[in-house]
């Protein structure tokens, strides 16, 4: 179908700025529909197929007026850089669609495994994996303090504290002060009735504070797991131990062993240092929070992602080539009454 | 001690807003050069406060709410001082001042304290990530300021005016400028969800805003160069893009809550 100007009109429609446009829009308002809507019903949107066919329509568009109006242009390098670059990435989704897997292994400490689940869905690894050892680390509790609140009762007293070990702190004019002298990350009381640690680990963590009151002195264990639970002492005086644990590293080792390589090889897994082999990649996900025995790794193949990527430095480089020289460019001079 | 050099540069910052005076009194002379020294010292004092806090912390000073808001104001006071270099735009000087004064503000109404790293924000994209989004967000700031500035003085001038121009050409210029860090912004961070989660993209909310953001303003570039765009509709296409870019930086964390709701 010929338009009155002699041109094709669904060539003329599919090449125009006003369907680029619209099309814009139109990503921009479904995304942020998608954005509104709880996780689990996220999907509607961003995986129906009327979206792929927004952004389908989107990439069609785009190479319609990358050929028609910048593509073989010399002095348009900067922007078929960039309209390349966003259709790559386009491009590199798709495959990720269409040919990524993305699934789930759970490995207790000793046991190996070659499969894993894409939801119920069972999917073998051309080689397998064995969990050798899963550890946490922690963030050292007292580095900044520990966070201590304290209440004098008879003197209406309530102050915060970030408190280090064996210094002394005054409680204003109550006649009391304190220090904390001893702290054990998992508190129990051995046979001996003695409180002692069993690990680094902060299961229970406890603070011994020593009170020097108007009538002598005391110790008291506080216990950030059971902030009412104070043992023994003076009534006027409470404390409550806020400390809450960070964790500073999750790690999964791992050994892999692919008999048809003849490879074998141990490799740490943790949050931003994936474990990669023969395109797939395995990403700390989970763990045993109660025995640290086991470890969650969200397994993945995604051929798309070097494309996606590919697509990100030609978009950047792209963009730079064309505003770069723009912000160069010599420029009207300010309003000599605003300078 | 970060904190006091943070509340100096602020009064500093104070000071240079108080000699310039109103904008329709373009400082002149004396108190021009008084103002100018007061926010070059506020700039310093910022300046110490970001590295000393990112040596005190033992990693990059962007991870929670206050370090961010200090970053963006430090981000738009940057971007000032570029444009100064490369154009003598002292239009900016108040604009400038103006965010930098509302976002200390709001950095000084949060928790100041430093926070451990959680384990996903351990790693070499923070930097580059964080970084270059405030450049471009500090300059898109600015251009919003100037979309408002635009507004204002259109009731009173011809769009073809020499002020009306100058006006819209910088607001294109601050935009030209910041979209490029947006972008590398953007990228890096898909890069970073990659490396921590294995999804380079998973429609998390800070996610999606992040595209609309840059979506509006590819809007915005394409609307000047294909529509001509020049006048009120470009201004408004800046002001729009700056409240979405804002929706992103804090709406989001607190609206949206998804994987980034460890900012808010």
């Amino acid at each position: 179908m010929k338009n009155p100007s002699g041109g094709n009109v669904f060539w003329e429609t599919i090449k125009s700025a006003r369907l680029a446009f619209v099309l814009l829009w139109a990503i921009i308002a479904v995304s942020f529909t998608g954005a509104l809507l709880p996780a689990e019903q996220q999907p509607l949107v961003y995986s129906s197929v009327w979206f792929f066919f927004l952004l389908g329509l989107f990439a069609v568009n785009l190479s319609a007026c990358s050929v028609d109006r910048i593509f073989f242009n010399r002095k348009k390098i900067g922007s078929t850089v960039t309209h390349i670059a966003v259709l790559l990435i386009l491009a590199g989704a798709l495959v990720s669609v269409l040919s990524g897997i993305r699934g789930h292994m759970e490995l207790s400490e000793g046991a190996g495994s070659d499969r894993f689940y894409e939801g119920d869905r069972e999917r073998q690894l051309p080689f397998s994996v064995t969990l050798e050892d899963f550890s946490l680390r922690w963030y050292d509790a007292a580095q900044n303090g520990f966070p201590v609140r304290v209440r004098v009762e008879d003197a209406g007293f309530k102050s915060a504290f970030q408190v280090r070990l064996n210094t002394v702190y005054p409680l204003g004019k109550t006649g009391y002060s304190f220090s904390a002298v001893k702290y054990l990350p998992h508190f129990i009381f051995n046979e001996d009735h003695a409180p002692v640690s069993v690990s680094d680990q902060p299961q229970n963590p406890a603070l011994l504070i020593h009170i020097v009151g108007r009538e002598g002195g005391e110790d008291r264990w506080i216990f950030s797991s059971h902030p009412d639970q104070q043992m023994g002492g003076d009534p006027n005086i409470r404390f409550r131990f806020d400390l809450e644990p960070q964790i500073k590293e999750f790690r999964s080792t791992v050994k892999v062993s692919d008999p048809s390589r003849g490879a074998t090889f141990t490799r740490d897994i943790k949050v931003n240092s994936p474990l990669e082999y023969r395109g797939y990649s395995f990403y700390q996900a989970r763990y045993d929070s109660a025995g640290l025995s086991w470890t969650g790794l969200d397994v993945v193949y995604d051929p798309g992602v070097k494309i996606v990527f590919l697509g990100f430095i030609l978009l950047n480089l792209g963009i730079i080539a064309i505003f770069y020289p723009k912000l160069k460019a010599s420029f009207v001079d300010p309003p000599k009454e605003r300078t | 001690m970060t904190e006091y050099l943070l509340k100096i540069s602020f009064i500093l910052y104070l000071g240079a807003a108080f000699f310039t005076g109103a904008p329709s009194a373009a400082a002149k002379g004396a108190r021009q050069r008084v103002s100018a020294a007061l926010l070059c010292v506020g700039f310093l004092f910022h300046s110490a406060t970001i590295m000393l806090r990112w040596h005190a912390a033992g990693r990059p000073p962007f991870a929670s709410m206050y370090e961010a808001l200090v970053l963006f104001s430090w981000a738009v006071i940057a971007v000032y001082y570029f444009f100064e270099f490369l154009y003598r735009s002292k239009i900016l000087f108040i604009p400038v001042l103006i965010l930098a004064l509302c976002m200390l503000t709001g950095a000084f109404s949060g928790d100041s304290s430093v926070k451990p790293l959680v384990p996903a924000l351990q790693s070499p994209w923070i930097s580059i990530h964080v970084v270059t989004y405030f450049i471009g967000y500090g300059a898109l700031s600015v251009a919003f300021m100037l979309g408002l500035l635009y507004l204002v003085f259109r009731k009173h001038n011809a769009a073809g005016s020499e002020h009306m121009r100058y006006i819209d050409t910088l607001m294109y210029r601050l935009i030209i400028f910041g979209f490029p860090f947006l972008t590398i912004g953007m990228t890096t961070g898909s890069a970073w969800a990659d490396a921590a989660w294995g999804t380079y993209w998973g429609w998390d909310p800070k996610e999606t805003c992040s595209l609309i953001t840059w979506l509006v303003y590819v809007v915005y570039l394409h609307t000047r160069v294909l529509r001509g765009w020049k006048d009120n509709k470009a201004a408004w296409l800046c002001i729009i893009g700056f409240l979405v870019t804002l929706f992103t930086f804090i709406g989001v964390n607190f609206i949206l809550p998804g994987l980034h709701s460890y900012t808010s």
